[in-house]
């Protein structure tokens, strides 16, 4: 190969070089848990682009992975969009996210990436934490999300289903979860600059009383039983995709 | 910057309210008698004061008007409006004079001759034979009219001069308190001057003191300007029935440049708009387009208003476009930083007013509210409603676990073998549980439980009264 063409091949946008790091080594957002940061070569997440966390969809602990971040005394806005449920403003508060400078979008596929392209090039958003709506997302669509998240200084965070693992990405860092156990998350490295792929962590995002497995009498549902048939529920049960559904994605035993 | 008033006079409003100055012989009569006159009737001899029969007798083309106080007071208003456009502080003064308020716009103007220049360019327009007056106070410049030709803004003392040289004959005051205020031998003005002021108030009445201060400048003479037309209102017509949105984009830009011209006269800007479609089949579609914060530009109103029709469903085509400006507020532009900080963000408020632009996006603000039931205890803001105070005192000492992810409604359990299942998988449950009663909200009493999926999640459950297990969140 003629070292024409490798400058060539080298100059292209789209390349992607595992070891270069923009010389930023280790400037990175801390994530908030020491042994992710460890794991992380930028030391925590990167200040902007786009970061794609793929995942058995819909993961709820993930937000729990991102509650630092949107906690951070970063300026700008956190913008939530398309969370496959509502997130509860009174843990968030609790996390010491601002709830003022927080905003929750939902929309229609397009519209919904639209949207968010806008809102991460517009300079105004700190992080973006982003449910990939359904259908496949174009490589052409993810670069402009990244591209936007470093024009608009925001860190895009992507969760998509683990099956997208398998299509190349042009986010610079990729990195799979899984919930091994209630209040437990693995996180293994896909893909990251100045790293290797393949390594893992494991991280606690439960305190200790609602992680630790109860006793064993406890699965008896000899909870108060009385004879009086179920009926009608207390509210109305919306249709449309959710946590409920059982998920593509879900382990089966 | 002093204060410095202009009055206009028409003297001949009454005549002229209706069709302009005319070169026919025309007066006005009030009991039978001449009360005003037109250059033409005075060429024939015709004084105020005359008889009608004598005026008739003199002048046989002569056309006679009655007075009509409201077409006077409409055309004072309109000219009012006109002049809106020197300085935003019109005063009228009835029954013909309006008083402006001309200090501080000497600079937009490039100077005072900048400002007679504009003025006199208005009276050479202006269908009404007019007076000017210049002064210090609105009733020194409603004296001292025809001024001389001046370079500049005249001293105040020169002012005094020109006040004290008044005759008492002409002030705008009660006939019969000037005939009191001549009987001492006092003939001008100036001959006031001198005389102590109370001894002048106790001799001729307090509101005569007033008066005269208010005239001298020595005490303050507050005055309502005119409001300027509201709300601005404009309707286009088409000659063809458009059946392309695309096709609107042109009227809209041109409507709201007329907006914004109507803001930038009045130094104002709105928060809203509203746009009209009339449409072929006699319906009406509104579309209202709101901003953040109130604005006067083209291009954002134009944006946003694109982002607003790109969702708009044609059912006919449209025959006439309608603009309907907001409520106007005075613009109150934010003092610039002068060392801004390099790294800083752009307010949200431009991100914010595109996204609620667009009615397929649902965007909220999270936040808490008071309530029982864990449901409850969350609201959605709207994005542009203005961040209130948190309703809710931070509870971040409370102990009990409140979970990440809120369900609402709560989503029904399926039970096998009695316990609750979720994907087909049982959920393992903790022992403690807590209790939520609502017995007033004819709602059953719940019992939460936390509960582990296999899956890795941990959930948090409950069982009403009637056995129903129910999912509520995820930790």
């Amino acid at each position: 190969m003629s070292s024409a063409f490798l400058q060539q091949l080298l100059s292209r946008r789209d390349t992607w070089r595992g070891r270069d790091l923009d010389g930023a080594t280790r400037g990175g957002r801390p994530t908030g848990f020491t042994a992710l940061d460890r794991l992380l070569s930028q030391g925590g997440w990167p200040t902007h682009g786009l970061v794609e966390l793929l995942c058995p969809l819909p993961c709820p602990p993930l937000l729990h992975l991102l509650l630092p971040t949107l906690a951070g005394d970063q300026p700008g806005a956190r913008l939530i969009a398309n969370p496959p449920e509502r997130p509860s403003a009174l843990a968030l508060a609790r996390a010491g996210v601002p709830l003022e400078r927080l905003l929750v979008l939902h929309g229609e596929r397009d519209g919904l990436l639209r949207a968010c392209y806008e809102a991460a090039a517009s300079d105004t958003v700190s992080t973006l934490l982003l449910w990939a709506p359904g259908g496949a997302l174009p490589a052409g669509t993810l670069r402009r999300l990244h591209l936007g998240a470093q024009q608009g200084r925001c860190l895009l965070v992507l969760a998509r289903p683990r099956r997208a693992a398998r299509q190349p990405s042009p986010a610079p860092l990729r990195l799979e979860l899984e919930c091994p156990a209630p209040g437990e998350l693995s996180v293994t490295v896909h893909k990251q600059p100045g790293g290797r792929p393949g390594e893992h962590c494991r991280l606690t995002l439960l305190p200790e009383h609602l992680r630790r497995a109860p006793p064993a009498t406890a699965t008896l549902p000899a909870l108060t039983r009385r004879p009086r048939p179920a009926s009608e529920p207390p509210g109305r049960v919306p249709p449309g995709p959710s946590l409920d559904a059982p998920g593509p994605e879900a382990p089966r035993p | 910057m002093s204060a410095l008033w202009l009055a206009l006079h028409y003297p001949l409003l009454d005549l002229e309210a209706g069709d302009g100055p005319v070169d026919r012989p025309r007066v006005l009569v009030q009991r039978h008698r001449v009360s005003q006159a037109n250059p033409a009737a005075r060429a024939a001899g015709v004084e105020t004061g005359l008889r009608l029969a004598t005026a008739r007798a003199l002048c046989e083309a002569l056309e006679v008007r009655e007075a009509d106080d409201d077409v006077r007071d409409q055309a004072l208003r309109h000219q009012g409006r006109q002049l809106l456009a020197l300085t935003p502080r019109v005063c009228l003064a009835p029954p013909a004079s309006l008083l402006l308020e001309v200090g501080g716009c000497l600079k937009l103007f490039g100077g005072f001759q900048g400002l007679l220049a504009r003025v006199d360019r208005y009276r050479l327009h202006c269908p009404f034979t007019t007076r000017l007056g210049l002064g210090p106070t609105p009733l020194s410049a409603w004296h001292l009219t025809d001024p001389p030709p001046l370079e500049q803004v005249p001293e105040a003392v020169r002012f005094q001069a020109w006040l004290a040289a008044l005759p008492l004959d002409e002030l705008d005051l009660d006939a019969r308190l000037r005939e009191r205020l001549q009987a001492p031998g006092l003939r001008t003005l100036g001959d006031l001057y001198p005389l102590p002021r109370p001894a002048l108030g106790k001799r001729f009445g307090a509101s005569f003191l007033d008066w005269l201060q208010r005239l001298l400048g020595e005490k303050p003479d507050p005055r309502s300007p005119l409001a300027p037309p509201r709300p601005f209102r404009r309707r286009r017509d088409f000659d063809d029935p458009l059946d392309n949105l695309d096709h609107l984009h042109r009227p809209m830009e041109s409507l709201l440049a007329e907006l914004a011209t109507e803001l930038d006269r009045h130094q104002e800007s709105v928060a809203a708009i509203r746009w009209h479609l009339y449409l072929n089949n006699g319906h009406r579609d509104t579309l209202v387009v709101r901003r953040a914060h109130p604005g006067h530009d083209v291009a954002t109103w134009l944006d946003l208003t694109r982002r607003r029709l790109e969702h708009q469903m044609l059912e006919a085509p449209v025959l006439g476009l309608g603009l309907d400006g907001g409520r106007p507020r005075s613009r109150n532009p934010a003092l610039a930083d002068l060392f801004p900080d390099p790294g800083a963000r752009p307010p949200l408020s431009g991100l914010l007013e595109k996204l609620a632009a667009e009615p397929a996006l649902r965007l909220y603000r999270p936040d808490r509210e008071p309530g029982h039931l864990p449901e409850e205890t969350e609201r959605g803001h709207a994005p542009l409603e203005r961040p209130a105070r948190p309703a809710v005192p931070d509870t971040a000492a409370s102990p009990e676990d409140r979970p990440l992810w809120l369900l609402d409604p709560p989503r029904p359990l399926g039970v096998r073998d009695s316990l609750p299942h979720w994907r087909d998988r049982p959920l393992t449950l903790f022992p403690q549980e807590e209790c939520f009663s609502q017995p007033w909200h004819d709602q059953a009493a719940r019992r939460y439980h936390v509960a582990h999926h296999p899956d890795g999640l941990c959930c948090w459950v409950f069982q009403d009264d009637r056995d129903g297990w129910w999912l509520q969140g995820f930790f």
